[in-house]
């Protein structure tokens, strides 16, 4: 039970890992809370529902259609309505409810409220030594470290990796180097609705798909992401496989009401003796 | 003769004046406001929408039919919806409009035992007569002193004859667990089932409730599996809980039966987000409306749907037309719009159609009070991914 | 005008508009009409007392939780100890305050979005709390029947009793008119001047010798205590609560009221929280469309009027003057 129920915890762990790295990426380089972000996750499901299960593609190519369109939005989004707001946390605070209402009606108006699923193509089981794992698990799993490995490489390796982080440290003194803030702004912002879509695909293919799915994934997203530290994908990784452990793990010893009280009081008591989270920077 | 002849004449005309007026008066129906309170906005629409479709649909369906009439007056029915926004505060406030703005005196809704137990006050206060959508049966959705509040049923009230199914049908298995949503009808739900199970020799060795709108259900399934259950008692829920909880389970390694002493909302949603090959040896307080099995008022009921929206008939159109239809009938019986009348009328009533049958009024030993249907309900198995209907249980 | 006239019609302006408030019920018969207006009155209460918290530099998104600690308490205390709901209004509101002066000093040294972050992890505790202990709380059932408030007697003078919303609505009237007073004495004290010095320049306060944190944890300890005490007052009104009453987007839409009716005026949360509460009301038929014209507001309100709806009248009058000059 307990090698069963920490392998359940690294599974939630990806999945908490995938949801937040968009997430960080957008933080960090916007300086906004994007509320939003669950909404955007919720369209790669939908997206994924349509090209799926009505236009018939193939799982595989159905996630890169679908994660260049979410990422697509993700620009205009930038553009339209974060770019004013940059840096100014309750402004964009409120466009950030305003496109709540209106991504989760507009889907529920269109697409109406039943709960939609898409199969994906990973069917089938694996059980060693007593402790089983779906392969759509595993894909989940391998997926979400893919992608660290993905955003690791394009940070440490880009110059327009280097830009992000210049960014991320000072905004002002970015700019003075001749930084294109917009420009990069522009391509956080695709990168990380893509890496929304790709999560809402995957995650919406272990469950289900409906208009609501994105209130889960924000709060999971922000916890892990100010466990971690903001900006940091290595304090993601971290803090997606904690949290993912203690949602995992306590509520087969005790209640899940238990593992959301140990989870947030655990995130706390982080913050208290680290403010800026377990591998973040100071933000202001 | 003269002054007779006229004094005939003004009589006559007079008769005739109101005879006339009283013709024209018993034509001209009358308007009859219902007010309709359902999630029609938040996380709580998704499917309750069509509750509120199913209630605009039957109030089509009782006008073609002449509306109701009481005392020979000819009233038809106008259906006020309101949004109430998935929140206690949203709820409240559509209950003032309703109550206050609107007058109504009847209401039906909402479904969620959360929501409508912020509304009772409300309308209980201002004495309209309401009929709530469905209910699991917790202390606080019914309960005596709760005059003007009926209910077209309670979850709890069939858990005894699905554990009847249940025995017999699996005479071999010994072990429980049951599981439910964390919520007031959820709550209420498994410690009924607890009580049944036991009382039908069977072994309890799990029980969990599992916070509202879980997705992963694998550390509550792992603990659960660790006691090597024969059976699962899924309690109450909506389709993607259930779909969510056979899938993992299955995937986890579960062959066993599974079930729920109640209605899924939309059982065609567990195959789809279950999977066909996980959608074996599972059972429903639930049916197929398609199938040619169902009473002929369903086919009706399927058709108005169909012409008015362009939609099948789903569970949740069917449980909102059967809250009005059987608020009407309460109206009928009583020859009266005094609700307090009605209450009275109602809570005697004998026989009150519904969509799957005969039902009766009950209540007076679950809840202390008689106000809640009692009526037949299809069982139906999932096996091979296909819904398979069993018979109609009535307890 | 003399300086006097004019703080005399101001007098005066004000005096008239209580009356008014007072008079609403004389004159509105409707009891929906008045139940808007109650909510509008706790919204008001609510965003102003957040925006004591935020002119210090903070943003709280616990303000939902507060409310949830103010409702079990008071109804606690009414059902299981039997103390007078007088008493237990204010109880509700130290109880809140209580435990904002528990976490406040470790929390003002979290600064941001991680402090925002922060509080919200704190409300969604306080609901998970009030889930998990079912033994005190009724556990997601929530509490029922919660009594409105005992009858108000002066002895030999009056009994007043709670039988309708006109009760209701002058109980949150002057509990609204109160707090608005109190809040606005704090302003223009010296802890308010603190606290926007502090929301400045942060740093040069502290090396001038200010306790920073100690003026910002007051602040969000009486911030707290009115959300508190509406949430107390919420619990004798709807007689209903449940861990889930006040959940994350209940915060979210005081932060919302706050800010699109201008944080920078006294006046601003007043507007916004009163402006939005009874809008939605009027756009009800529109039915599962609403939200897309509140939505809408929203955005318009804050691509617009960067200083909130207070501002809508300097602002009018500046493109009205463009277009003027223009033409």
């Amino acid at each position: 039970m307990i090698t069963q129920s920490i392998l359940n915890g690294l599974v939630l762990g990806g999945i908490y890992i995938l949801v937040a790295l968009g997430l960080t990426l957008i933080l960090s380089i916007m300086g906004i809370v994007q509320l939003a972000h669950g909404e955007v996750y919720m369209l790669g499901a939908y997206a994924m529902y349509y090209l799926c299960v009505h236009a018939g593609l193939n799982f595989l190519l159905a996630i890169l259609i679908s994660a260049f369109l979410v990422g697509g939005l993700g620009v205009l989004l930038e553009k339209y309505f974060f770019r004013p707001f940059r840096g100014k946390m309750e402004r964009a605070l409120i466009i950030s409810i305003g496109l709540i209402l209106l991504l989760q009606n507009a889907v529920l108006v269109i697409a109406g409220g039943t709960p939609r699923a898409f199969a994906s193509p990973f069917s089938g089981m694996i059980s060693v030594l007593g402790v089983t794992l779906s392969l759509e698990r595993l894909i989940v799993i391998s997926v979400a470290f893919g992608l660290v490995l993905v955003l690791f490489f394009l940070i440490k390796m880009t110059k327009v990796g280097q830009a992000m982080v210049a960014i991320s440290q000072d905004r002002e003194v970015a700019a003075l180097q001749g930084i294109n803030i917009d420009r990069i702004s522009s391509i956080a912002m695709f990168l990380g609705c893509a890496f929304a879509a790709v999560s809402g695909a995957l995650v919406g293919a272990l469950f289900s798909v409906s208009p609501f799915m994105g209130g889960f994934a924000l709060m999971k997203g922000i916890a892990v992401i100010i466990l971690g530290g903001m900006g940091s994908i290595l304090g993601a990784v971290l803090g997606g496989l904690l949290l993912g452990l203690i949602d995992g793990v306590v509520p087969v010893y005790s209640t899940t009401h238990m593992a959301g009280l140990i989870g947030f009081g655990f995130i706390i008591l982080i913050l208290l003796f680290k403010p800026q989270g377990m591998l973040g920077r100071e933000f202001e | 003769m003269n002054k007779i002849k006229l004094g005939f004449f003004v009589v006559l005309g007079f008769m005739f004046v109101i005879t006339v007026s009283q013709n024209t008066y018993a034509q001209e129906a009358k308007t009859l406001k219902i007010g309709a309170v359902f999630a029609l906005t938040g996380p709580a629409a998704a499917g309750i929408k069509d509750c509120m479709d199913g209630v605009q649909a039957a109030a089509d369906w009782i006008n073609k039919k002449g509306g109701i009439t009481v005392k020979g007056q000819q009233y038809l029915i106008e259906v006020v919806p309101e949004d109430n926004k998935s929140a206690p505060d949203g709820i409240v406030a559509a209950a003032n409009k309703l109550v206050y703005k609107d007058e109504v005196k009847f209401i039906v809704g909402p479904v969620v035992p959360g929501l409508s137990m912020a509304m009772t006050p409300i309308t209980e206060k201002a004495k309209v007569l309401r009929c709530k959508v469905n209910g699991t049966g917790n202390k606080a959705e019914m309960k005596p002193g709760m005059l003007y509040t009926f209910s077209t049923f309670m979850e709890i009230q069939y858990v005894r004859s699905v554990y009847d199914y249940f025995v017999k049908s699996y005479p071999n298995a010994k072990k429980i667990a049951i599981t439910g949503p964390d919520e007031p009808g959820g709550q209420a739900m498994v410690a009924v089932a607890k009580k049944e199970a036991e009382a039908h020799g069977l072994k309890v060795v799990f029980s969990e409730l599992y916070p509202f709108g879980t997705q992963d259900f694998y550390p509550m399934l792992t603990k659960a599996m660790a006691q090597k259950p024969d059976v699962f008692d899924l309690g109450v829920g909506i389709a993607p809980w259930y779909a969510g909880i056979i899938k993992q389970a299955r995937e986890l390694g579960f062959t066993g039966p599974m079930f729920a002493p109640s209605a899924t909302g939309n059982i065609y949603l567990i195959p789809m987000l279950a999977g066909k090959d996980f959608s074996y040896d599972i059972f429903f307080l639930d049916a197929d409306l398609k199938s040619p099995k169902m009473p002929s008022i369903v086919k009706e009921a399927r058709q108005q749907v169909s012409n008015k929206f362009g939609v099948d008939l789903t569970f949740g159109h069917g449980a909102g037309w059967e809250s009005l239809w059987c608020l009407v009938q309460a109206i009928e019986a009583a020859q009266s719009l005094d609700t307090i009348k009605v209450a009275k009328v109602w809570e005697k009533m004998k026989s009150i159609e519904t969509l799957y049958g005969e039902g009766t009024m009950s209540g007076l030993k679950d809840f202390g009070i008689n106000h809640v249907v009692l009526k037949p309900r299809p069982l139906s198995r999932l096996e091979k991914g296909e819904i398979e209907f069993i018979k109609f249980i009535s307890p | 005008m003399s300086l006097s006239d004019k703080k005399k019609s101001k007098g005066l302006r004000y005096g008239g508009a209580i009356l008014f408030l007072f008079s609403i019920p004389l004159i509105v018969r409707g009891q929906y009409t008045l139940h808007i207006l109650i909510m509008a009155a706790m919204n008001i209460i609510l965003a102003s007392s957040l925006r004591l918290v935020a002119s210090s530099g903070q943003l709280s998104m616990a303000h939902g939780g507060m409310m949830t600690i103010g409702a079990y308490t008071s109804a606690l205390l009414v059902m299981k100890l039997g103390i007078s709901s007088w008493a237990a209004l204010p109880l509700a509101g130290l109880a809140a305050a209580a435990l904002a002066l528990l976490v406040g000093f470790p929390f003002v040294r979290i600064k941001g979005i991680y402090f925002a972050m922060v509080t919200v992890f704190l409300a969604e505790m306080i609901t998970l709390t009030a889930e998990h202990w079912r033994s005190l709380t009724g556990g997601s059932s929530g509490v029922v029947n919660i009594p409105p408030p005992d009858p108000l007697v002066i002895p030999g003078l009056i009994s007043i009793d709670f039988p309708t919303k006109t009760e209701f609505y002058y109980f949150i009237l002057v509990l609204m008119l109160v707090t608005l007073l109190f809040l606005y004495a704090i302003e223009r004290s010296r802890i308010g001047l603190t606290l926007i010095s502090i929301q400045q320049t942060e740093l040069l306060s502290e090396s001038v010798g200010v306790n920073t944190s100690r003026f910002k944890v007051l602040a969000f300890c009486i911030g707290c205590f009115f959300a508190g005490i509406v949430g107390s007052f919420y619990s004798q009104y709807i007689n209903v609560i449940t861990p889930r009453s006040f959940e994350f987007f209940f915060a979210i839409y005081i932060i919302v009221y706050m800010i699109v009716g201008g944080i920078k005026k006294f006046s601003g949360p007043i507007y916004g929280a009163f402006i939005l509460t009874i809008f939605p009301e009027f756009i009800r038929a529109l039915k599962e469309f609403q939200p897309f014209i509140f939505a809408g507001l929203l955005m318009l309100a804050i691509f617009f009027l960067p200083d909130g709806l207070v501002d809508l009248r300097r602002q009018w009058d500046k493109f009205y003057e463009k277009r003027f000059n223009r033409a």
